[in-house]
């Protein structure tokens, strides 16, 4: 948990950890990328959040991050070390994230997802002795879990940050303290001491540094900072994104370093649920380690407080759903996990055909010992397509389309060749024309005896 | 190519239907109606009992009897004994049990064959309505990616308009010159016309296609009895001959297929019928027929048939249909769909192949009344499953027409 040759936290009379020695941490961030939900919804006065399109949860936006930062970063899931997650994954949804990205054989951390989560795994994975390949750290949230802040819209979202031996980015100190009493000022006090605690912070020309705080109100934050706000912090964007609970921490930190000058430290302060966890950060910041405009700035689909309500609506725990659709069993459906999850059709060696969906045999020279397995980009085109008025969609979709209202779906030809049926999802689907770019994306099909279907929608190619 | 079309001549001797729509009677009781309706349009009592084999077409009438209906609706009218299984290609189950019945006797094998079909759908609730006809596309894929038939048949409707430049008014043509037509027809369960604006402002089900695009699965049932020449010379004075029988199959997805705007298992069993009528002795061409009943199950797939069938060039089956060459009476083309079609007459799924042969067979006698069309020599019937994933057809002649 603590760095390497620093004390252990102590649970003395103050509640504070002994300072850090300011060698760096063995492994260092080395990058991060932020996903946020598909739909910006309409909340009190000017601001939005970006909540979780009803076909997502955290099994998709897991699996949209860790694809995306691979392909920022021009690797392949190969390049995973172990894959770290804050939130509830039973161990369904994890064979789920395992298939989805291609390796059965990825072994999946997981951390419960509470106020402080998020950096004791951050904390955790920059302390570890060098071993093994890069840890992609993912804490996520779908927003359905209890915020909070109980009556309002929580947001969806997820932030990756990889951790690796040539990590620029290195933990210079750390300091944990926990909440001992409740009276007036607490945290503001506690917080005082978490900084002190950062070792040199005190020391340091406060200009130089550059400060997160992860909380969802800023005027909250202002009040826990306890002095004149200096003009170097950073807080939770809350007005941008809305309330991402123990994701916060995770955006938090990320806007700081995007925003720092390369060498100078940036300190992150994390109000926990039992305290309060402080870290500092220093090193060179590469210029292209953070995407963080990018994930604000991804088109999202816009809903008003009805559009909001609706979504809502949509019960993807299945409890409402009937076992009455042409009935698949998991059994059945999990056999092309591979063509579901992520597009692996076939290719005949025979004819040069591409094929998809799999089959026994090609559809062009009838060859069956000719077929490899091959993974399609999930890039193509709107061949045609169709709107579901309400009522019209198979009952495996009853309950989805109670939520959502009519929705697109389509004739999806790939660039490699063969058209696959599929569902459009994501903002303006009903924009989408025939010959318009489109892209293959996880998401949650329906709910069928309480276990989540996944498998591959459109969405609009950026 | 085996020995298809090198068989023994057949005529249908009876054919009769139930009235189709919403009917509260059981499966026995709606069955009964057809089989007494053929009964009487043989004109002499042919006896049930010569009857040897039968074939009974049903998608599966919501599960209620979904194993063994074949025996029970046959014992019900008094054929006990006779060898009979229910025929299963979704809506193109009874022009599948038509072909069986046909190739029973063709073939030698028996001198008298049953076919028919029945549904009963209008006594489901809404989401048992979508299962059963839900269960008829690829569930694997289709299904799973939301769409249902209406979906499936919008996208073939999308993917004709952007290649062909066709219109909603041209979809909508189909629906009019349809409800036109059945509501002629006693037996129809829709007896109103509708106007070319009303079927424009109908709900949209499945951009494009609006409510009046979409036929009304429905409750029916359809008797047919097939003869050798020799029996049907004896129980009948008005036989109409089966010139040929074609039937094909396709990939069930329509995703699979090279094209959306076409229906490859109507052209095969089309030209397959042919061959069979030509080794018959007789050629028969698109311009030759003058009556037919086509798979209207949406107003596209109407288009789509009189294109495939070559009753107009590929992409103009719109317009072709909007012009009146298809009307009743009076057209340029065939008459198509003189009963309503599905469109208007209805769709009971397994009922509806059988009942097509009869509607075709009441044309070629002269006795559809109001409805009749004018020197009605040669008719066909279509019947597809699906999207297009099993389909039959079949031609007939009047007597003494050839």
């Amino acid at each position: 948990m603590s760095a390497e040759g620093a004390a252990p936290a102590q649970d003395d009379g103050d509640r504070r950890t002994a300072p850090s020695p300011p060698s760096p941490s063995p492994r260092g961030i080395k990058g991060a990328t932020v996903v946020l939900g598909d739909v910006r919804a309409a909340r009190t006065g000017d601001r939005a959040v970006r909540v979780a399109d009803a076909d997502e949860d955290v099994v998709t936006l897991i699996v949209k991050t860790v694809r995306r930062h691979l392909a920022r970063t021009g690797r392949d899931a190969t390049a995973i070390g172990d894959l770290r997650v804050v939130a509830d994954l039973d161990r369904d949804a994890q064979a789920v994230v395992a298939e989805a990205l291609g390796r059965e054989d990825l072994p999946i951390g997981l951390y419960a997802p509470r106020p402080e989560s998020t950096a004791d795994a951050l904390l955790s994975a920059c302390a570890a002795a060098p071993e093994g390949g890069p840890v992609f750290l993912v804490a996520v949230t779908d927003g359905r879990i209890a915020g909070t802040r109980p009556g309002t819209p929580d947001a969806a979202g997820a932030v990756l940050f990889e951790v690796a031996d040539d990590g620029p980015l290195r933990l210079v100190s750390e300091a944990h303290v926990r909440e001992a009493r409740e009276e007036a000022g607490q945290t503001a006090h506690l917080l005082q001491l978490a900084l002190t605690g950062l070792g040199d912070a005190g020391t340091r020309q406060e200009a130089d540094v550059r400060t997160a705080y992860a909380h969802v109100d800023p005027r909250e934050a202002r009040a826990l900072y306890g002095r004149e706000v200096p003009s170097n912090l950073v807080s939770y964007p809350v007005e941008k994104v809305g309330d991402l609970g123990h994701v916060s921490c995770a955006l938090a930190l990320v806007e700081a370093l995007a925003g720092a000058s390369s060498g100078r430290p940036v300190d992150w302060v994390v109000p926990a649920g039992r305290g309060v966890v402080a870290a500092a950060f220093t090193g060179e910041v590469p210029g292209d380690a953070f995407a963080l405009e990018e994930a604000y700035e991804a088109p999202a689909r816009t809903v008003d407080r009805d559009g909001l309500a609706r979504l809502a609506s949509f019960d993807p725990s299945g409890q409402g759903a009937v076992a009455q659709g042409a009935f698949i069993s998991l059994q059945q459906y999990l056999a092309y996990a591979p063509a579901r999850y992520r597009l692996v059709g076939q290719h005949c060696t025979a004819c040069d055909r591409t094929i998809f969906p799999p089959r026994a045999s090609c559809p062009g020279c009838a060859g069956v010992r000719t077929l490899d397995a091959y993974a399609f980009s999930g890039k193509g085109r709107v061949f045609a397509k169709t709107r579901i008025g309400t009522g019209g969609a198979p009952t495996e979709f009853a309950d989805y389309q109670a939520g959502v209202g009519s929705y697109d779906a389509a004739i999806v030809a790939l660039d490699e060749g063969p058209r696959v049926a599929a569902m459009l999802t994501g903002p303006d689907t009903e924009g989408l024309a025939i010959d318009d770019g489109v892209a293959a994306e996880l998401r949650l099909l329906f709910v069928q005896d309480g276990v989540r279907r996944y498998g591959f929608k459109f969405r609009r190619d950026a | 190519m085996g020995t298809q079309g090198a068989g023994r001549r057949v005529a249908v001797v009876g054919a009769g239907q139930s009235v189709f729509g919403d009917r509260p009677v059981g499966l026995k009781g709606l069955f009964h109606e057809a089989f007494d309706a053929m009964l009487e349009s043989c004109g002499k009592d042919f006896g049930r009992e010569t009857v040897e084999e039968a074939y009974i077409g049903s998608l599966g009438f919501g599960g209620a009897q979904l194993g063994n209906p074949a025996a029970l609706l046959l014992e019900h009218v008094g054929l006990t004994g006779v060898p009979a299984r229910r025929v299963e290609n979704a809506c193109a189950s009874s022009g599948f049990a038509f072909r069986d019945a046909y190739r029973a006797v063709a073939s030698g094998a028996v001198d008298v064959a049953l076919a028919g079909g029945i549904e009963k759908m209008n006594d489901l609730t809404g989401g048992h309505k979508r299962y059963w006809l839900g269960v008829s596309g690829d569930t694997e894929w289709e299904r799973l990616a939301g769409l249902t038939f209406p979906g499936v048949y919008a996208l073939m409707a999308d993917r004709h308009m952007h290649e062909y430049g066709t219109t909603r008014e041209h979809l909508a043509a189909v629906a009019v010159k349809n409800h036109a037509n059945g509501a002629r027809n006693m037996k129809a369960q829709f007896r109103k016309e509708v106007t070319l604006e009303k079927a424009l402002s109908s709900p949209m089900v499945c951009d494009p296609l609006g409510l009046f695009d979409c036929c009304s699965t429905t409750d029916g049932a359809s008797a047919v009895v097939l003869a050798s020449e020799d029996v049907a010379r004896e129980v009948t004075d008005d036989p109409v001959w089966v010139l040929g029988s074609g039937a094909a199959t396709d990939h069930l997805a329509i995703h699979d297929r090279p094209s959306l705007t076409e229906l490859p298992a109507t052209r095969a069993a089309f030209a397959q019928a042919q061959r069979e009528a030509k080794a018959h002795g007789h050629a028969v061409g698109p311009a030759d027929v003058d009556v037919a009943e086509v798979h209207d199950c949406f107003t596209i797939a109407e288009i789509l048939a009189v294109e495939d069938l070559g009753f107009c060039p590929k992409g103009e089956g719109g317009a072709y249909t909007a012009s009146g060459a298809t009307a009743r009476n009076g057209g340029d083309g065939p008459a198509v769909n003189p009963s309503g079609g599905l469109k208007a007459k209805g769709h009971p799924l397994g009922a509806t192949g059988t009942g097509q042969v009869v509607e075709v067979v009441t044309q070629l006698r002269g006795q559809a009344d109001d409805r009749q069309v004018p020197d009605a020599r040669l008719g066909l019937a279509h019947n597809v499953g699906g999207s297009g994933a099993t389909c039959t057809v079949h031609l007939f002649a009047k007597e003494g027409a050839l």
